[in-house]
């Protein structure tokens, strides 16, 4: 089923309509915090990925596997970074709380080498269509991320 | 919880209209074809004393009022919008019998008045929102005042409305957690637009370009037209799903422009390309819908 929905406001303009009514207190919701960007260690699973924070940690880990030479100390300069903050600035307000832990092993997360080409799909030389991209993959509920292996 | 006002078919859709002005589309089909418009701007005089330097309108004192009698007002289906403009249109001396007309078609009226107009003209308003002859309330934001935000406050179904790269973010700041309803409408280069405009103009765009997110906070609802919508870049706010579900579509698939002043319709009050008023909204409607086609 199509479905269309004005939230709240009768139509009162003068010169065109209300195209589109945001709630605040709606599922529609923005974030009163920047969103915290961790690295994480995706190995074999089973794990699913759900929320935007786990999402993000997934997209930054992954990073290091489409920008050759990004280490610990200059992912902020990846040209991806900055795109993927750009767009998660535009989205919820903030830029990303970014967390790096210099005494991991490994600081910035592995994925395991099964696993590395998941996002290829989403993933794109094109600026708009990476932010797009990376905007569905995160934020909209209806993408999740699945980690399994082929041992079972 | 929100009370059903009205149920209608347009078209291969069905529409539901709330109480609190929340309007649910729905279809089995891919798309919405619609046969009539849901919603019609009606620029019923064009007589104003306000002398807003910004007006589109460029309305003033000597602006004549409209013909609230037009036949294609018999026309119109139950559940219809209406946004009633001006000019100030409470300056229309036929307007309280057209509301009363209107509403006993099943017609849902809503007006926009100006600030000072709104100040001025409480008892009317009153009425007019009291006897339901009026449903939605727009105010065009001039200025804050505890006063005004009270007065504001009555009404659950009023909105401010304020234009992007006119309104000042300090000022908008002022009106956070008043549980206000907000319209941001597009800034038009057109007629008085076209002269106010100044690089000011543009750095108050940024300013509320670079705060979307906290005055959607600060309000109860904030809404967009499509200009606004493309000055703001608000599509970067929602994922695609979000937004197929929350766009209500570009001007011309469900609304209209009636000037009953000049006689004339066309897609928005924007448009260059005016038509003859014709005597069934329908007929007019067709041709708004070749034109977008």
């Amino acid at each position: 089923m199509k479905i269309n929905i004005r939230k709240g406001v009768f139509e009162t303009n003068s010169s065109s309509m209300h195209s589109i009514s945001i709630s605040s207190n709606d599922h529609f919701n923005f974030y009163d915090k920047p969103i915290i960007g961790r690295f994480g260690e995706f190995g074999w699973g089973y794990d699913e990925l759900v929320t935007p924070e786990e999402k993000l940690s997934y997209v930054l880990t992954a990073i290091q596997y489409y920008d050759d030479g990004i280490n610990e100390n200059n992912i902020t300069d990846s040209t991806y970074y900055i795109w993927l903050n750009e767009m998660i600035k535009d989205y919820t307000g903030h830029e990303i709380d970014l967390r790096i832990n210099y005494n991991d092993f490994y600081p910035l997360g592995y994925i395991d080498h099964q696993s590395v080409d998941t996002l290829d799909d989403f993933w794109s030389q094109d600026k708009e269509t990476f932010k797009e991209n990376m905007k569905e993959l995160i934020f909209n509920q209806k993408y999740r991320i699945i980690i399994d292996n082929d041992n079972h | 919880m929100s009370i059903l006002l009205e149920r209608y078919r347009n078209g291969n859709y069905t529409v539901e209209l709330y109480d609190d002005g929340t309007k649910i589309r729905y279809t089995n089909n891919d798309e919405f074809i619609s046969e009539f418009p849901e919603n019609i701007d009606v620029k019923i005089t064009n007589y104003c004393d306000a002398g807003c330097a910004y007006c589109h309108e460029n309305s003033t004192v000597e602006g004549l009022h409209g013909d609230l009698n037009a036949k294609f007002f018999d026309t119109l289906r139950t559940g219809t919008e209406l946004a009633i403009g001006g000019g100030n249109p409470l300056s229309h001396p036929k307007l309280v019998p057209f509301l009363r007309r209107i509403k006993d078609q099943g017609v849902i009226s809503n007006l926009t008045v100006n600030q000072i107009h709104f100040e001025k003209s409480q008892e009317l308003i009153d009425m007019l929102v009291t006897d339901g002859l009026i449903k939605g309330l727009g105010i065009s934001f001039m200025r804050y005042s505890d006063k005004f935000i009270r007065a504001v406050q009555k009404y659950d179904n009023a909105v401010l409305h304020v234009i992007n790269g006119v309104v000042n973010l300090k000022e908008l700041e002022k009106l956070y957690n008043s549980n206000l309803k907000l319209l941001i409408l597009g800034y038009k280069y057109l007629r008085r637009g076209e002269s106010y405009y100044s690089p000011k103009v543009e750095d108050k765009k940024q300013e509320i370009y670079d705060n979307i997110h906290k005055i959607i906070k600060g309000f109860k609802v904030v809404s967009f037209d499509n200009l606004a919508i493309e000055q703001l870049n608000i599509r970067r706010l929602f994922t695609k799903d979000d937004w197929e579900k929350f766009y209500m579509g570009d001007d011309g698939n469900f609304t209209m422009y009636v000037d009953v002043v000049k006689k004339e319709f066309a897609i928005s009050s924007t448009s260059l390309k005016r038509y003859k008023l014709m005597d069934r909204i329908d007929d007019m409607f067709k041709v708004v819908k070749s034109q977008i086609a």
